[in-house]
């Protein structure tokens, strides 16, 4: 798994890619509550190239979810696509967060 | 020599048969009064004690007993520390007979498998059922043992056999070997020892002699025992062995005691069963008692350090660790609160071990094992009868309202957490019985990952009671209706060309993991309808 990081428009992007699974959960996580700190910060999420999410990494989602409610940020997800959507789906995820097609209608949203 | 092995194997299939239906049918019939029934046989040392002794008295076969005791405790039915002295003293029990004449059990089991038999068979009361089970289970272990007793009593016809005898006159070691391996073929010492009194009468053997071989037929049962207790797994084990410690230690001794006599000339046991009595037959059956009631009355006095011992070496498993009540005791239904209180630690132990089901949906990882869902299911069923019972107690308590309603409420939450491991324990058989085929494997691999999240978001919410997790929890099991369909229609077109079977497999799935998502959102909501009770 690797993680791009860069802001735009106020909004912090983590463009990741590859497997995010039980082995790198705990790095993704140190990632994620890293880029979040404890400002109020919009979290978008690019899942344009991941090719596999399990349970461990759903639960690392929540837990950044959680951390984002307490500072009042805001967490987004973009380009999920594939058996990455299926999942997220049967997890009942995309009931619980904000997905957007592309990265354009994310940063619109925000705007 | 053909008619004696056929009549061993016939022997010890009947035997792991028996055994079978009793550990089986001990299952079904662990109701709550059976269980306090056990419970108040065993409910101290020396109630325990005269149980042993009069079950090795009657069985006439510790081996027997030992590895029911271990099958009931393998069930749940009595804990090791109630099998302990029932074992220690049926070794005594099993001697007595010696003293009065070999019982000849045959006539009466046959009456019991064939009576017990036809119960079984025709018994539509299913009340009654596993009773008759576990009868006509005893019936076949003894039958089975009775097969292999008279295998080995054809033993002297063999033209070797007075040769072997006549060899143990010539060293003490010689008695040893002999009265262990006739001990292990007969598989009662009690046997070994009326032939020994037999033989000595003879003057096939002499009195020194017929000591070794009653030392030796005490270990040779023992060995019986490993081969026939080796199927045994966790806590039950420590049962089996500590049945090896009584009569490998018992022996030891004894042969110490025995050459420190002989050759040390110290007045031992030897001296004293001659004082005791002239007869010989009468001697052996008393070396025999000794033997066993010092090892019963050493035993029973470090009950606690030896089964910490044993514990040690044979620790229980994690399922035999889980399946136990951890919170709940009697003295908590003195404060109904309190008593709910620790009924919901439970669940959330129950709530906490349904994520480890997910694991036998995994694929194995190379040298690695599958995790057994069965003992997964086992261990839960267990818990959750006892918790069940924990709360029918309650009930019958005198409650406040509020209590009362509280009350209602972790019992909803129990029936709820029963449906869901019932739910989970079909979707992972179905998928265990079935793997799915390659076209299938990347839904069942997205099903896992959902479903884990699912169920470790559930532990979490029933764990803290935090209003966020309940509420992420409630948002996450919205419908899943119309996905479910559109799955089912797109891996049931013709592009997938999926085979009967196969389809069936995936409507099960799909089925059962809506059935989840609808149990675990009636739990969400039932949690968040307790926010009340923590207010």
């Amino acid at each position: 798994m690797q993680i791009a990081q860069h802001e735009t428009n106020g909004v912090t992007v983590l463009a990741i890619s590859g497997r995010i699974d039980a082995t790198v959960a705990e790095m993704f996580k140190q990632n994620l509550l890293d880029a979040i700190g404890d400002r109020p910060v919009r979290l978008l999420l690019d899942f344009g190239q991941v090719d596999f999410i399990s349970s461990i990494g759903l639960r690392v989602l929540v837990v950044a979810a959680k951390r984002l409610a307490a500072v009042r940020g805001k967490l987004l997800f973009c380009c999920v696509e594939g058996p990455v959507r299926e999942v997220f789906e049967l997890a009942g995820f995309t009931s619980v967060a904000a997905l957007f097609p592309s990265r354009e209608a994310a940063l619109a949203s925000t705007a | 020599m053909a008619h004696i092995i056929a009549t061993l194997v016939v022997g010890l299939g009947l035997f792991f048969f028996g055994l079978h239906m009793v550990g089986s049918n001990l299952k079904h019939a662990s109701g709550r009064q059976f269980r306090a029934l056990i419970g108040r046989f065993t409910s101290s040392i020396w109630r325990g004690s005269y149980l042993g002794v009069l079950a090795g008295a009657t069985m006439q076969s510790p081996s027997a007993v030992t590895v029911i005791l271990a099958s009931m405790s393998a069930s749940g039915l009595l804990t090791v520390e109630q099998a302990l002295p029932i074992v220690a003293w049926s070794n005594v029990g099993s001697t007595m007979l010696v003293f009065v004449t070999l019982l000849d059990l045959r006539l009466m089991v046959v009456y019991l498998v064939g009576v017990s038999a036809a119960a079984f068979t025709f018994a539509h009361e299913t009340r009654w059922r596993p009773i008759l089970g576990v009868l006509l289970g005893i019936g076949l272990l003894f039958y089975g043992i009775d097969a292999m007793r008279s295998s080995a009593a054809g033993l002297p016809e063999f033209s070797w056999f007075p040769e072997v005898m006549a060899q143990a006159r010539s060293s003490y070691l010689w008695a040893l070997l002999i009265g262990i391996l006739l001990s292990f073929l007969s598989q009662s010492t009690t046997a070994v020892a009326m032939l020994t009194v037999t033989l000595a009468n003879a003057g096939v053997l002499g009195a020194n002699e017929a000591m070794m071989v009653i030392y030796g037929g005490n270990v040779g049962s023992t060995f019986a025992h490993m081969i026939l207790a080796g199927g045994l797994k966790g806590s039950s084990r420590q049962i089996g062995h500590f049945q090896d410690l009584f009569k490998i230690t018992g022996s030891a001794l004894f042969v110490g005691l025995f050459y420190l006599e002989i050759y040390g000339h110290v007045p031992l046991v030897k001296a004293l069963t001659a004082a005791l009595t002239d007869r010989l037959e009468s001697q052996v059956a008393l070396v025999n008692l000794f033997c066993n009631l010092t090892m019963a009355v050493v035993l029973s006095a470090f009950l606690g350090p030896v089964h910490q011992l044993l514990d040690r070496f044979w620790p229980a498993t994690k399922a035999e660790d889980f399946a136990k009540l951890k919170y709940l005791h009697t003295r908590a239904l003195a404060d109904p609160d309190t008593a709910i209180d620790l009924v919901e630690k439970e669940q959330t132990r129950l709530v906490e071990h349904l994520p480890n089901y997910i694991n036998a949906l995994r694929p194995v990882p190379s040298g690695g094992r599958r995790a057994d869902v069965r003992v997964m299911h086992q261990a839960f069923e267990s818990l959750y009868q006892e918790v069940q019972s924990y709360l029918t107690r309650l009930i019958h308590l005198h409650l406040s309202p509020t209590t009362s309603e509280r009350l209602t409420s972790v019992h909803t939450r129990h029936q709820i957490i029963g449906n869901l491991e019932d739910s989970l324990f079909e979707l992972v058989s179905a998928v265990d019985q079935k793997p799915p085929p390659p076209q299938l494997a990347a839904l069942v691999q997205n099903l896992t990952e959902a479903l884990d999240f699912l169920l470790m978001s559930a532990a979490a919410a029933v764990t803290g009671q935090d209003s966020e997790d309940v509420d992420l929890l409630a948002g996450l099991c919205a419908d899943r209706g119309e996905l479910l369909g559109k799955i089912r229609s797109l891996y049931l077109s013709s592009e997938h060309s999926l085979a009967a079977a196969d389809k069936s497999l995936l409507l099960s799935l799909t089925t059962l993991f809506d059935r989840i998502v609808w149990t675990v959102r009636r739990l969400a909501v039932l949690l968040q309808q307790n926010r009340q009770f923590r207010a």
